[in-house]
């Protein structure tokens, strides 16, 4: 590649000419990590970190790297030093709640998505997130407010709506009809008081026509 | 023949030791070979042998006067007159007795009296016009002077207070206003007269080197004093204003060596040591600067300058609070010391009080109202949104002032990018005036093209607004410019790995590429 577009040739001549410039550093691992290279850049951010200020941003890209690897203690190790600096900041309680749910802990992980969502804007993605991790039975109206919510604030998201009408679908198989809960079936309706999607699955298209002739059928229902 | 006078009028008194004229003729010989203590018991002799002899009075007055016994010569001086009211020697000596008693009027009365009596008593004339030193007396003193020289015209001191009262002219109009009556020509004309009658005269040397370093002739002037410094190597003012000559031409070295001499002469030479003091510290010779600025300051405390250049020096300790006195100090001595402020601005400043930097500022611009780097330091300081409208007035006023002022122009342009401002409600308003400052910061570049912290921010803009072809080259400009700059190489990794603006620039890459295979 000609020198003269090649991003990174500049990146390097900076981190040459003041290697201490963190925002140049985390361009750079942002960079490895983009590529790939993971153990190069943990190798790279770690020596960063040793020579240079703490930097919670890059602690932040080290937890990823070590996640990518697989590295759970050391992925943990790294965001809690993040967060210890900056214990608001979306992007590294994002990746605390990556590391948790690889680690299976839905519990913190769940935790880490309501942070974000007490002290950022709604957020589409960290709602997924949410309603992702809510997959028992047990949490399925609590996915649907979640779904709900998120669907919302962007009223033109076809995954959110999918999602949101095959959790309804769900509680409606898994609830016995006297448990069903009024405001839940009447929301179910008002999300299809026009005509079912075309883009839904052919299946799902299907059952939710089942289920709308069968609560319309149904006085005690509605 | 002097001797055989002596020998007959010594045997004369010898056989008639009361021939009163006798004692009188030997005191006027003795006198001549300077042998002033014979006169003056001569002319005692005369006196007590004749009571009623004048010139034996003025004689002895002017040797008892000699003995500093003004009392006793004043007494034979008015003897003298009383029994000769026209002797002019008597009357103009008397004036020379009375400028030693400080009594200045009864002195120009008596000069008078000798050009009432003798028009054509040149020192008369030149010495009144001696005690004219006030400048509602410049016309009288210049026209004494003139008639001297009229009487005279080889009167080589004439010619020199004449040249020294022209180059002061100091004169003062009838309704008491200050008048200007400087006339260099003619000083330069007299003084010119002086070297011509006598060539070994340094002060006329000295002085015709001083006007033609006010002229700024300073070729002639080096020409003159290297003549002053021939004739007597030790004048301390020919070296001291050699030395700025030297320092005017650019030659630090010489004019260090020459102020050195002018105080190696004449300690106590608070000018030498100033100059040499603030020349040092322009050589950051800091220690010997404080030095000799200090000793400077000993013998003349009331230099603002010497107080300047000191807090200068002292700006570099770290307790801020000993600049700071020699700033005030200066500024007390003088308020409209304009520098003083603005260093004393940058002296707060720089020891974290932004806020006195900024007043100090401000002060500058009232003091010099033209002071385009104190608004552009006032406006640089003024950071804060609530201060962006004032910041935005003074950037302008420097720019009115110093319109190729291009760091000016540079910290416009970042101020307009940034586009801060406080509303009256106190909420904080983000609006970027993106196209004023890039014309900020173009200006900027197109005064000093070197200056790579423009093109760089210019380049910012600029992929702020999208133009990514042009912050692109921006960008390759400053570290062309500055290759060691680090943000710059920084800035274009990001711009490059930026995806809309890989897509334009991969464009024009092809482009350029199919161009140059074609």
């Amino acid at each position: 590649m000609d020198p003269s577009y090649d991003p990174i040739y500049y990146l390097k001549r900076s981190l040459e000419l003041n290697p201490g410039n963190c925002h140049a550093a985390h361009l750079h691992a942002n960079y490895l990590i983009g590529k790939g290279s993971f153990r190069k850049a943990v190798h790279y951010l770690n020596q960063f970190l040793h020579n240079f200020d703490e930097q919670s941003l890059l602690r932040n890209l080290l937890a990823k790297a070590y996640l990518h690897l697989n590295k759970i203690e050391e992925a943990e190790e790294s965001i809690h030093i993040a967060l210890t600096h900056e214990p608001r900041s979306k992007e590294i309680l994002y990746t605390a709640f990556l590391i948790k749910r690889k680690k299976g802990d839905k519990f913190s992980a769940l935790h880490f998505l309501e942070r974000i969502l007490s002290l950022h804007e709604q957020s589409s993605e960290v709602l997924y997130e949410m309603a992702e991790l809510l997959d028992s039975n047990t949490e399925l109206v609590r996915k649907i407010n979640v779904l709900d919510i998120g669907y919302a604030s962007n009223p033109g998201n076809r995954k959110f709506f999918q999602k949101l009408i095959e959790c309804y679908l769900k509680y409606f198989d898994v609830t016995a009809n006297e448990d069903l809960h009024p405001q839940m079936i009447r929301s179910f309706l008002n999300h299809l008081d026009k005509e079912v999607p075309s883009y839904f699955p052919i299946q799902i298209r299907q059952k939710i026509t089942l289920r709308l002739k069968q609560i319309r059928a149904s006085s005690t229902l509605l | 023949m002097e001797k055989e006078i002596k020998t007959l009028l010594e045997k004369a008194i010898d056989l008639d030791p009361n021939l009163a004229n006798a004692h009188f003729k030997l005191g006027i010989l003795y006198q001549s070979e300077k042998n002033f203590e014979a006169a003056i018991s001569c002319f005692q002799k005369a006196v007590r042998l004749d009571s009623t002899f004048p010139e034996a009075e003025c004689e002895f007055a002017i040797e008892l006067q000699r003995l500093n016994q003004f009392e006793e010569a004043r007494e034979h001086f008015l003897n003298a007159l009383e029994l000769d009211p026209n002797s002019v020697k008597t009357y103009f000596n008397y004036a020379l007795l009375l400028i030693q008693l400080d009594d200045i009027e009864e002195a120009k009365n008596n000069f008078d009296k000798v050009t009432e009596i003798d028009q054509n008593y040149a020192p008369a004339y030149f010495h009144k016009a001696q005690l004219l030193t006030n400048p509602d007396d410049f016309e009288q003193a210049k026209k004494n002077y003139e008639t001297a020289i009229d009487i005279n015209d080889e009167y080589v001191e004439a010619h020199y207070y004449l040249a020294k009262l022209l180059m002061g002219g100091k004169a003062t109009q009838n309704d008491g206003s200050v008048l200007n009556k400087k006339d260099l020509l003619n000083a330069k004309f007299h003084l010119s007269k002086v070297l011509a009658i006598d060539g070994l005269h340094t002060k006329a040397c000295y002085n015709l080197a001083r006007i033609h370093f006010e002229e700024k002739h300073y070729s002639k002037a080096k020409s003159f004093l290297s003549n002053a410094l021939k004739i007597d190597p030790s004048y301390s003012k020919a070296h001291y204003l050699l030395g700025r000559t030297s320092e005017l031409n650019g030659d630090h070295e010489k004019a260090i060596h020459h102020y050195k001499k002018a105080i190696e002469c004449h300690p106590d030479f608070p000018k030498a040591l100033f100059h040499l003091g603030r020349l040092l510290f322009i050589q950051e010779d800091h220690s010997n600067a404080e030095k000799n600025l200090r000793l400077s300051l000993q013998l003349d405390p009331t230099n603002p300058k010497s107080h300047y250049y000191l807090a200068k020096i002292l700006s570099e300790d770290e307790d801020p609070n000993l600049a700071k006195k020699h700033f005030y100090k200066a500024l007390e001595l003088d308020p409209d010391f304009a520098e003083a402020y603005f260093d004393l601005a940058f002296h707060a400043e720089k020891s974290g009080d932004a806020n006195e930097a900024k007043i100090q500022f401000q002060k500058a611009t009232d003091v010099d109202q033209n002071f385009a780097e104190a608004y552009f330091n006032l406006a640089r300081l003024s950071s804060s949104p609530s201060e962006y409208e004032l910041a935005e007035r003074n950037f302008e006023t420097a720019l009115e002032i110093k319109t190729d002022y291009d760091e000016c122009h540079y910290f416009f342009g970042k101020l307009l990018a940034k586009g801060e401002k406080m509303s009256k409600d106190g909420t904080l308003i983000i609006d970027p005036q993106l196209d004023r400052a890039n014309e900020q910061f173009n200006e900027a570049i197109r005064i000093n093209p070197k200056n790579y912290k423009s093109h760089y921010q210019l380049g910012l803009l600029l992929y702020k607004q999208e133009d990514y072809l042009a912050a692109f080259d921006s960008l390759q400009e400053v570290i062309k410019i500055n290759p060691k700059f680090a943000e710059g190489h920084y800035q274009l990794a990001v711009l490059l790995m930026d995806v809309s603006a890989k897509k334009v620039l991969d464009k024009r890459r092809k482009k350029n590429r199919n161009s140059k295979t074609s």
